[in-house]
């Protein structure tokens, strides 16, 4: 392990073989996740802050929320390691994440125990022949602590209290809310925003142009848009396409409709004809109206709910159609607003369901049926 | 000699017999030796776990047929003793973690840890990591799927995951972000009837059913291949020769769920209420699950009443199906959704006013 | 269930002496010598009537009911009246011998002839029993070397409260053993087998006794269900039955600790499914019980009741029973119930007291029909209410339901109930109203235990009551307990049983034979798709003829129906039905997920007794000649020497007529397959066909056999035919008689 960051980060060109049989089966998530916090994209108030506290060493207890793919684990990461450097990364910092057991018991026993150390004397200058600043204290990361029980966050409290002298905590979530008052309320917050588009862009292109992918701009807004603001989501499908098609045997470009299949993303032309056969008038840009010309005006429930059942034959995500139909019909330009508030309502519940894992088609069903009365009354 | 289902079952991405364009690119996935997490995902019966084990062939060669099937015990914190059945080869292994309901965690939490800390040891295999594949994945509860997330970062080394689900509205959108998706869609009914040509034909010598009983079949099939196979099966021991008619077994669930449609339209009255209550009971207790007894009758319902009420009594079955998930005792939700129903159907035959129900609430 | 040591009853070695029907042969010790050995002991009275021959023993009744019936002074509602009255009565008047059993005789017998088996194991004492062993000598097979039955372990199962594991002591003495007892209250663990079983077993007599050992393993199936330690407790067990004899005979002189079982043991379980019993299944004898006739209990309670001079009509008892649905303890204790507070017992009475009989719920009676049934004025006044307060119903139900503290339960009784109140609502408002608050309740309670957020238990019971305004009523139908429910629920477990086992056939049976059927092992698609398709697959419309005679297309699915089968292990098993014929039955029995209400679907013919005896004899070919390839491969050499022996003795195998099909033994001709063919009837004779006795039979080979069945062409080295037959058992006391082969065909 020690060996493996040697090589990695000073000795760039004498080690390159080597780093590049490890980074090459690694996903280009962590392959290009920042190494430094001036690294991490479109977050320049939180940068601001924390480089400060590089050069200061002090450090409040924090806590980073916002949606995923924006870059709080990285963040916090690469600040960690930017403090202690690599030789005492391992004993000064402690990962825990919802992949390990959290429970009262673990909050109990194993950061307890860890967060008690009085850590070991600095060490000025590290093996890899930077000096870091290594303050006195260790740093604890409950990464998706939201997913952590109340009683586990409970215990957390005096823990923090009683040790903050030589331990600082850093809790990462999406959902501020799913965090217990108290907590929060010992955290300073940093709101890691969506990232726009432009940062998204930059960052795409970069990793693009360095794993030699050709990706025109059609095919990054494509990216982007299949994957909201969400730069993990975004890299994770730059990376499946470029696989895909380095690995198949014709050579071709990659277009937006790849990126589509790939996301999950029902296409375009699927969703529209379901619109239309809910009586919603929509413009198409093909010229397939001719085909679907008797299809257009809806004929009653039977063929609403035959309409559906192939959707579900064709494996598509229910929610992902109900989210797509739904942008078809708020930006929809000649749907009145009460309509459209109507159609949005069946949708909620819809959304609702779902997550509550109810069956798929019989909501599917449901949307499809108000939507069709709503836009019909 | 063996059943049909099983015996020509194709082993090889070659081998598949539709969707063509998915195998070719599964197969240049597999060959580039850069493999991702994937989540297969489509209707029951359209050939994703026939797709994972052909993947699985391509990737590490024939070895990973050599399969050896255990029951490993986990242990809860609460110290229960948990049995999950799981099949592993040389280089992969398959579970379902679902099988042990909430405590799936527990099982995602130490089958995962324990191959990423694995290092594959066979020298002669193709690659170093080993893959897991997890089948109904989208039942997992939220507490697997959170303790899915981390780890697929974190052990991409030594792992790679392959997640089987019919659909992807149930997972959570971090472990979506962290696969290809790769949808697989049901067959359309002209793949369906060659895949049951091709079957047949090889099966049956001598008389194979022709082109109109394969057709029949797979009508009755719906897009799900397993279904028509296990059907034509079924046809050839009770019909071998195939003579005309050529009438295909439904499932008995099926028809009976019928018969309760066909029951609850007939006749509205608090004694119906108590027949249909018991032949709900009798479902139930065949292990029929809630959910497609209640999609099941209400297909049937929507069949024979009239136009007005269809989207209501479809309204209705979807909330209280969604109601059924939370509750524990499903017989309450299929019985208030039947006598919801039957008041429906009660009032628009009297032609009482509908207002009340054209207003969702 | 207490149990009275093993000495109280039976004098020591005195019961050699009976047969089957309870005849004496002869006494060696009179009674007194037993008493005065126990002096301590309290139940003398029936220790002694167990010696004295049926007609003195009736006698003795007569006389003490009459010497009671005059002592008695009769002061009502005292109940020290009688030494015995201390007493049970369920243990009183447990059956102490074997012509007291209540139920089907023929299981009795069943058991009986089992640990009769033994005999020859345990006492060595099998020359001396008058004729039967006439018949077996010669060329009597030495199926085993300490001459033990076939199966080691006899599996009694059925509902409780029938008498299992009173038969299971009553038969052990009847046959002069000493019981051995591990039940539930004995901890389950691989240890107990180890420390308690094996040297009861080894030693095979209890200190201070004479008599040899029978071990009683009651409810094996564990109360809890399964858990972790009875795996291992029946995985030591199984290991302990088959343990080899020879094995065991070598070894036994340089170690003392490995010998094979030469005790008989008897395991009881109420649920013969259950997943930790499918190892002991397959090597033990199965016995099912079923619920003793009615008027046979009603019979056999009257004469305690008069016996306890209790007045007691017909219907009451009748009644009884109904209610107790077969369960004599059940009977028992309610009757003596009775006995303590009065002399008569009316059908009212046992009306109103089994309202308790197997669960005490006079609460939930007391919350129900305070919810159905508006208040009466008595009712008013005892709880001391003004009429204002008698209107405010909410806090009253509502507190009523909290402290019952049996909520779901009256939740499942408001549900079964609702419905059967005969009132106008032609609209279903009152219906539709009490379910929304019944799902309430029932969304509650589910997200409260789901997340264990019991906060919300104090909202629970304000669902229930709104039944209260909507469904009550005066002289409405009376309130019962939530039945169907538990009935479905059980129902429910017995059919996820089948689906396990044939879910875990599908996983490692796809495996042991290279086809692959795991896939269709998860659950939904099993449930859905593979198990209606499944019965309809090994359902072919067959005509039930002889294999030789079949036709060559009904061959091709013959095979093929053999092949899935013996891939998914479903066996057929032969089994004897309540009315004494004998069918087939489907093991694990997944044809009951084509049976809906009791009836099969219309598209699955009715599955003929000889279509089945035809698949199972194929069935039992295939597996034979699987094991003898697997033999085979490994080890050719070392079964020729054997067969030579076995050869000759080859009466069971009628050669040549049968066709093998394509399975069993097929087209070989060479001598190696010769030698397997040979083999595999050997095999046969590791399980000789028994008579009614529990002999041999021995197949009269020429005189029986019909005209060669036709020497086939192919001579005898194309196919060995075996035919192994039995007599049918039954009641009548079996004759033989020689019987032409054709009429077994």
């Amino acid at each position: 392990m020690e060996n493996f960051f040697q090589v990695k980060s000073y000795g760039k060109k004498a080690g390159k073989e080597r780093a590049e049989e490890n980074t090459d089966l690694q996903p280009w998530v962590e392959k290009y996740r920042p190494k430094t916090i001036d690294d991490v994209s479109a977050q320049e108030h939180i940068v601001a802050v924390l480089s400060k506290t590089l050069s200061s060493k002090n450090l409040p207890h924090m806590l980073f929320y916002g949606p995923p793919g924006t870059g709080k684990t990285s963040t916090i990461l690469a600040l960690a390691r930017q403090l202690f450097g690599p030789d005492n990364f391992r004993n000064r910092v402690l990962e825990l994440n919802a992949s390990d057991e959290r429970g009262i018991s673990i909050v109990r026993e194993k950061i307890k125990n860890f967060a008690r150390q009085t850590p070991r004397a600095e060490v000025g200058v590290s093996s890899d022949g930077r000096t870091y600043p290594c303050p006195p204290y260790k740093i604890i990361i409950l990464d998706e602590a939201d997913s952590m029980t109340q009683d586990a966050q409970a215990a957390l409290r005096r823990i923090m209290e009683n040790h903050a002298r030589i331990t600082r905590f850093c809790l990462v979530c999406n959902y501020v809310t799913r965090i217990i008052e108290p907590l929060a309320s010992r955290c300073s917050k940093f709101r890691f925003k969506p990232l726009d588009p432009a940062a998204t862009t930059a960052r795409l292109q970069h990793i693009a142009t360095a794993e030699k992918v050709a990706a025109p701009p059609p095919v990054i807004s494509a990216l982007i848009s299949a994957s909201s603001g969400d730069l993990r989501r975004a890299i994770t499908y730059l990376q499946s396409i470029a696989r895909l098609h380095s690995a198949s045997s014709t050579e071709t470009e990659i277009v937006p409709e790849d990126v589509q299949e790939i996301a999950g993303v029902v296409p375009d032309e699927v969703v529209k004809g379901f619109a239309r056969s809910l009586g919603v008038d929509v413009q198409s840009d093909d010229e397939d109206i001719e085909m679907d010309g008797d299809s257009e005006r809806p004929r009653g429930f039977d063929a609403i709910r035959r309409k559906v059942r192939d959707f579900m034959l064709e494996g598509f995500s229910a929610s992902q159609i109900i989210s797509q139909l739904h942008d078809l019909i708020v930006l929809h330009p000649t749907l009145t607003a009460r309509q459209k508030a109507k159609c949005a309502l069946a949708m909620a519940e819809a959304d609702k369901a779902l997550c509550d894992g109810a069956d798929e088609e019989l909501w599917i069903l449901e949307v499809a049926v108000r939507v069709h009365r709503a836009v019909l009354a | 000699m063996d059943n049909l289902v099983i015996q020509y079952r194709p082993r090889k991405l070659d081998e598949l017999h539709y969707h063509h364009g998915l195998s070719e690119r599964l197969k240049s996935l597999a060959s580039s030796g850069d493999f991702p997490h994937m989540l297969f995902y489509g209707p029951s019966g359209a050939g994703k776990k026939t797709r994972i084990a052909c993947t699985l062939r391509e990737l590490f060669g024939p070895g990973v047929e050599k399969l050896k099937i255990d029951q490993r015990v986990f242990m809860t914190p609460s110290r229960r003793k948990l049995d999950v059945n799981v099949v592993q080869s040389n280089y992969h292994i398959e579970l379902t973690p679902s099988e042990v309901g909430n405590y799936d965690r527990v099982v995602i939490q130490e089958i995962l840890k324990e191959i990423a800390q694995t290092q594959q040891v066979d020298i002669s295999a193709r690659h170093r990591f080993k893959v897991v594949i997890i089948n109904e994945a989208d039942s997992l509860t939220r507490d697997a799927q959170a303790a899915l997330r981390r780890t697929m970062e974190k052990y991409t080394t030594n792992m790679r995951l392959i997640l089987c689900a019919n659909s992807t509205s149930r997972l959570i959108a971090p472990i979506r972000s962290r696969c290809l998706l790769v949808r697989v869609p049901a067959p359309s009914m002209e793949d369906v009837v060659g895949v049951l040509e091709y079957v047949a034909g090889r099966a049956c010598r001598g008389n194979s059913p022709d082109h109109a009983a394969c057709t029949v079949v797979a009508k009755e099939a719906a897009g799900n291949v397993r279904k028509a196979i296990l059907a034509l099966e079924a046809l050839r021991m009770q019909n071998p020769l195939f003579s005309e008619p050529i009438t295909v077994a439904k499932p008995d669930w099926e028809t009976y769920c019928q018969r309760v449609g066909d029951m609850i339209v007939q006749e509205q009255s608090p004694a119906r209420v108590m027949e249909v209550r018991a032949k709900y009971y009798e479902l139930l207790s065949h292990c029929i699950p809630p959910t497609v007894i209640i999609k099941t009758v209400a297909d049937r319902v929507v069949d024979k009443v009239d136009e007005n009420l269809k989207a209501d009594v479809m309204h209705w079955a979807a909330i209280y199906e969604n109601r059924m998930r939370v509750g524990n005792k499903k017989i309450f939700h299929l019985e208030a959704w039947t006598v919801k129903v039957m008041s429906i159907v009660k009032h628009f035959f009297y032609d009482i006013d509908l207002t009340g129900f054209d207003d969702y609430p | 269930m207490t149990k009275p040591s093993a000495p109280i009853y039976l004098p020591r070695s005195s019961v050699r002496a009976y047969t089957y029907d309870g005849k004496p042969v002869f006494i060696k010790r009179r009674s007194r010598d037993t008493t005065q050995l126990h002096p301590s002991n309290t139940n003398v009275r029936i220790g002694n009537l167990l010696d004295v021959p049926i007609h003195r023993l009736m006698d003795d009744i007569s006389v003490i009911a009459a010497r009671r019936l005059a002592a008695e002074p009769r002061p009502a509602g005292s109940f020290s009246n009688s030494s015995s009255s201390d007493m049970l009565w369920v243990d009183q008047y447990r059956p102490s011998k074997y012509t007291d059993l209540l139920g089907d005789e023929r299981v009795h017998r069943e058991v009986l002839s089992w640990v009769k088996e033994w005999d020859e194991c345990v006492f060595g004492r099998s020359a001396n029993t008058r004729g039967k062993k006439r018949a077996r000598d010669g060329d009597d097979l030495p199926q085993d070397k300490y001459r033990r039955p076939p199966e080691k372990i006899m599996l009694l199962s059925g509902p409780p409260g029938l008498g299992k594991t009173t038969l299971a002591h009553v038969v052990a003495k009847q046959a002069g053993y000493n019981v051995f007892e591990i039940n539930a209250s004995d901890a389950r663990s691989a240890q107990v087998v180890e420390d308690r079983i094996r040297p009861a077993v080894e030693i095979g007599f209890s200190v201070g006794s004479t008599k040899p050992n029978l071990v009683v393993i009651d409810e094996i199936d564990g109360a809890t269900g399964g858990n972790e330690g009875s795996a291992g407790f029946i995985q030591k067990l199984v290991q302990l039955a088959l343990e080899k004899p020879y094995a065991g005979r070598l070894r036994k002189k340089d170690r003392k600790g490995k010998q094979p079982l030469l005790r008989p043991i008897i395991c009881i379980c109420n649920d013969l499914n259950a997943q930790v019993l499918s190892k002991l299944r397959p090597i033990s004898r199965i016995i099912r019980f079923s619920k003793p006739a009615d008027f046979l209990l009603v019979k056999r309670l009257r004469q305690i009741c008069e016996w306890e001079v209790l007045q007691a009509d017909n219907r009451a008892l009748s009644t009884l029973v109904g209610i107790a649905q077969g369960d004599m303890r059940g009977c028992l204790n309610t009757l003596q119930f009775f006995k303590a507070r009065n002399q008569t017992v009316t059908e009212t009475m046992v009306r109103n007291a089994t309202v308790g009989l197997k669960e005490s719920d006079a609460n939930y009676q007391v919350v129900m029909n305070d919810l159905f049934i508006p208040m009466s004025q008595k009712r008013v006044k005892d709880l001391g209410l003004s009429g204002n307060d008698q209107a405010k119903y909410v806090d009253r139900l509502s507190r009523q339901l909290d402290g019952s503290g049996i909520m779901d339960r009256i939740a499942l009784g408001c549900f079964e109930h609702y419905a059967k109140i005969h009132q106008h609502d032609a609209t279903f408002t009152r219906y539709l109203k009490g379910n929304d608050w019944l799902l309430s309740y029932d969304t509650l309670s589910g997200s409260m235990h789901a997340e264990r957020e019991f906060a919300l238990l104090p909202y629970l019971s304000y669902c229930l009551v709104p039944y209260y305004p909507l469904f009550q009523q005066k002289g409405g139908p009376r309130v019962e307990r939530p039945k169907e429910y538990w009935d479905n629920y059980n129902k429910t477990k017995a059919s996820e049983e089948v689906y396990r086992s044939l879910a875990h056939s599908a996983r490692s049976g796809g495996s042991g034979v290279g086809s692959n059927y795991r896939n269709l092992a998860n659950e939904p698609t099993l449930h859905l798709e593979f198990a209606p398709y499944l019965n309809r697959i090994i359902s072919p419309p067959l005509r039930p003829v002889n294999s030789q005679v079949i036709r060559p297309e009904e061959k091709d699915i013959l095979s093929c129906l053999v092949g899935i089968m013996v891939a998914l292990e479903l066996r057929f098993v032969q089994e004897r039905s309540d009315d004494g014929q004998l069918v087939y039955r489907l093991d694990p029995p997944v044809d009951v997920f084509v049976t809906y209400d009791g009836k099969r679907a219309s598209d699955i013919g009715p599955s003929r007794y000889a279509i089945r005896q035809l698949v199972a004899t194929e069935i039992d070919a295939r597996l034979a000649s699987k094991h003898v390839e697997a033999l085979e491969r490994s080890k050719v050499k070392q079964t020729l020497p054997s067969l030579r022996r076995y050869v000759p003795a080859g009466d069971f195998a009628l050669e040549g007529s049968g066709d093998q099909g394509d399975g069993a033994l097929a087209s070989v001709t060479s001598d190696a397959p010769a030698a397997k063919r040979a083999k595999a009837v050997a095999d046969l004779f590791e399980k000789p066909a028994l008579d009614f006795f529990g002999r041999p039979i021995v197949a009269k080979p020429a005189s029986k056999r019909p005209s060669h069945a036709g020497p086939l062409p192919q001579g005898s080295t194309e196919s060995a035919f075996r035919a192994s037959f039995r007599f049918k058992e039954g009641n009548s006391a079996a004759v033989r008689k020689p019987v032409k082969m054709a009429s077994f065909m």
